[in-house]
């Protein structure tokens, strides 16, 4: 196998390459498994970047509204799922009924 | 293809119809239906309670305008008895908060039983709202020598009735035409509905009637499924059948496969080579041989066998052979203390626990819903493929047993078997410690043998090889890249003597927990993998190849992980990790799900801690017998 010798710039350059995977990495993460919580923070930041005159960034980081189209579990493993939390949060059934109490009868 | 319109609105000022609720009987084929006019792929299946959840899209029709289309869970009445009933009842009724009350209602009925599906045609007629019925199934129900007078069917309803074949690329035609040229009265229905109980008595008086002015049926039943069903539902060839069916299942996942695997791990390995080769030392060469390739590319390989899986799954689905395996494992089931109804939430459970738990909704008794929801994550769901593939593989011989059967198979058999066992008697501790003792019989209805549609079938395996290739591309890399920081940084001292792993982040974190995991055989390094495999139980693969390969053994992993470990690891440890993984407590995505279905987080903490507990003791109890014996 062919080694090649390291530059500083080269460095640079894959440490910049590094990060940016990195924090793709980790909000793609977040976003999945955090999904209120990061709609919620993306939501404050894009508020943030509006009230300081910056519409065009403001724009770019407001969450998307996705409508609720998936099996609605949530898991997202199709890509269908609601981010926003009105969606995410939306419970279909109703476990407890007036009837019964904790889940049994 | 047969049309009766029947006008039974003012033509003038009529309203446009924006809004379309596809309601009918549980496998009927609305989704089928919805499919076709949307273009969607929704899952579809050949046995009731498939779709628990209402399904958005649009149709388009003739004309080019767009119409919504409401999919809903089936139902036999709108005396809802379950959960996925009541969204039903909630959406035809306008009760379902942020969904209005839909324009046009289309009840879909299958034309080969009128006697059971008319019967909440008629509830349904009796809101008032807008209606049509679609006659669906109509190529089955001319084999079978049915006769419907499709005009005098309309008159006796009082709605329009139009025949369609939803699994048909035009069987939908004449309904789009009868949605187009339907008039919508010029102001909407009040709220006086009437939905009140109806006298079932009464109810299936009007039926029969209907049904003797309108239908000649030559037989009740279908002669081709009872003499099929003669055979399959015996008590004695029945199970028999069934056990040899799963068993050539899984023989087949692991031989098939084999070649399949070679090519996509022999492509990956020199993929990595010839990417990395261009690239100078360092931190981005590592995260790519070291990350991306040995990771993910050793996840990849399995990609064959989890196809051959859903190959089998997808075609035992579209025969309608399942509910007849429900059936036959009822008195088993029962047994153990779960309805018959919890068959096919626990089948959709091999494919993810997700759906499999989202599948309880249709199960009418809460606390029978409880049970199957706690035990669904004990059935092997196909994330887990991977990581007993790879155990099997480096530890198992290939070798053929009795002169027939392939010992590796055979071992992927016993645990799927095993984690089955393994519910049953988790189901079986549930009955005993609660309260209610009340049992609730099965009533299933059995769906007619249909030959698979090998296009539906090719869909099937096309999107679960999305879905998997999704989950690598997504999920399991940003895992893995995240993976790769903590066990690259920080770097080793100078006068280092270990792996550079070991001073990583990850590593120190893999020795802090390694005590709590020492008794049970498992090395720092498996530790390591079991913390991202929290978020998805492949990513242990990946881990593991990842891990290994920055443990300074990257030219080992890029070509083959399981030779690596079957060198680095004692047999006890190996079937230890198998034992644990029967039991693994649930990836994130689960948790969530049974949170959010039970409305509890008590029920998400008994689950992980019940699981943590049944993986431990049983990789406890295997490491410890297997030391004895080896």
């Amino acid at each position: 196998m062919t080694t090649h010798p390291v530059s500083a710039t080269s460095e640079l350059v894959q440490a910049l390459i590094l990060g940016g995977f990195l924090l793709w990495s980790v909000v793609f993460v977040l976003r999945k498994y955090a999904s209120v919580w990061m709609y919620r923070q993306q939501a404050a930041l894009a508020s943030y970047a509006q009230s300081h005159g910056f519409s065009r960034l403001s724009r770019w980081l407001q969450p998307a509204q996705i409508a609720a189209t998936g099996c609605g579990s949530g898991c997202n493993t199709c890509g269908s799922c609601a981010m926003n939390p009105a969606a995410a949060e939306t419970k279909p059934v109703q476990w407890k009924t007036p009837s019964s109490s904790a889940g049994c009868h | 293809m047969n049309t009766a319109t029947l006008r039974i609105h003012a033509p003038d000022s009529a309203r446009r119809i924006e809004h379309i609720a596809l309601v009918g009987n549980p496998n009927c084929g609305k989704t089928s239906l919805f499919n076709q006019l949307t273009g969607a792929r929704q899952k579809v299946a050949n046995y009731a309670g498939v779709t628990v959840e209402r399904k958005e899209g649009m149709l388009t029709l003739p004309s080019g305008r767009h119409v919504r289309l409401l999919d809903l869970p089936g139902a036999y009445s709108l005396d809802a008895t379950s959960p996925d009933e009541a969204v039903t009842r909630a959406v035809c009724l306008g009760e379902l908060p942020g969904e209005s009350i839909p324009d046009l209602l289309v009840c879909v009925v299958d034309a080969t039983n009128l006697r059971l599906h008319l019967r909440f045609a008629l509830e349904i007629r009796r809101l008032g709202r807008p209606m049509l019925l679609a006659l669906n199934m109509m190529d089955d129900a001319r084999r079978r020598g049915i006769t419907i007078d499709v005009t005098g069917l309309s008159q006796h309803l009082g709605i329009p009735v139009v025949e369609t074949v939803a699994i048909k690329r035009h069987g939908a035609a004449a309904l789009l035409n009868q949605i187009e040229s339907f008039e919508l009265p010029a102001v909407a229905a009040s709220g006086a509905q009437d939905h009140s109980p109806l006298d079932p008595q009464l109810l299936h008086q009007e039926v029969r009637a209907i049904l003797a002015a309108t239908v000649v049926m030559p037989r009740a039943t279908d002669a081709r499924d009872d003499a099929i069903d003669r055979f399959l539902l015996h008590p004695v060839f029945g199970i028999l059948t069934l056990t040899v069916l799963m068993f050539f299942i899984f023989q087949a996942v692991f031989t098939w496969a084999q070649p399949f695997m070679n090519g996509i791990g022999y492509l990956v390995g020199a993929l990595g080579d010839w990417v990395t080769s261009f690239l100078p030392d360092g931190m981005l060469h590592s995260l790519l041989k070291d990350g991306v390739f040995a990771g993910l590319g050793t996840v990849l390989t399995f990609l064959p066998q989890i196809l051959i899986l859903f190959f089998f799954i997808l075609v035992l689905e579209e025969s309608g052979y399942l509910p007849r395996a429900a059936f036959l494992l009822d008195r088993l089931m029962f047994g153990a203390g779960l309805t018959g109804r919890a068959f096919i939430p626990l089948l959709s459970s091999f494919a993810c626990a997700i759906p499999g738990i989202m599948a309880t909704r249709s199960i009418t008794d809460p606390r029978d819903r409880l049970t199957t929801i706690m035990v669904a994550p004990l059935m092997t769901c196909s994330a887990r493929l991977p990581v007993y593939a790879l155990l099997i593989g480096a530890f198992i011989p290939a070798r053929t047993v009795w002169g027939l059967f392939n010992l590796q198979g055979l071992v992927l058999f016993s645990l799927y078997f095993f984690g089955i066992i393994s519910a049953l008697l988790v189901a079986l501790v549930v009955k005993y410690l609660r309260r209610d003792k009340s049992e609730h019989a099965l009533l299933m209805e059995l769906p007619s043998y249909r030959m698979p549609s090998w296009r539906s079938v090719c869909i099937g395996l096309y999107e679960r090889a999305g879905i998997f290739l999704k989950r690598v591309g997504g999920i399991i890399l940003a895992l893995i890249v995240i993976l790769w920081f903590l066990a690259y940084f920080p770097q080793p001292p100078a006068d280092a003597t270990g792996a550079p792993i070991s001073y990583s982040f990850a590593g120190q974190l893999g020795h802090l927990i390694s005590p709590v995991f020492a008794p049970i055989g498992f090395t720092w390094e498996i530790c390591i993998a079991l913390i991202p495999g929290l978020a998805a139980r492949e990513v242990v693969v990946a881990a593991l190849g990842t891990v290994y390969a920055l443990s300074g053994n990257e030219d080992a992993v890029g070509h083959q992980l399981g030779s690596l470990i079957s060198a680095q690891w004692s047999l006890p440890t190996a079937l230890s990790l198998i034992a644990w993984f029967v039991f693994a407590p649930q990836c994130l995505a689960t948790m969530a799900t049974v949170r959010r279905e039970t409305g509890s987080w008590r029920y998400v903490g008994i689950m992980a801690l019940y699981l943590f507990t049944l993986a431990y003791v049983a990789s406890l109890i295997t490491y410890h017998v297997a030391l004895l014996l080896s």
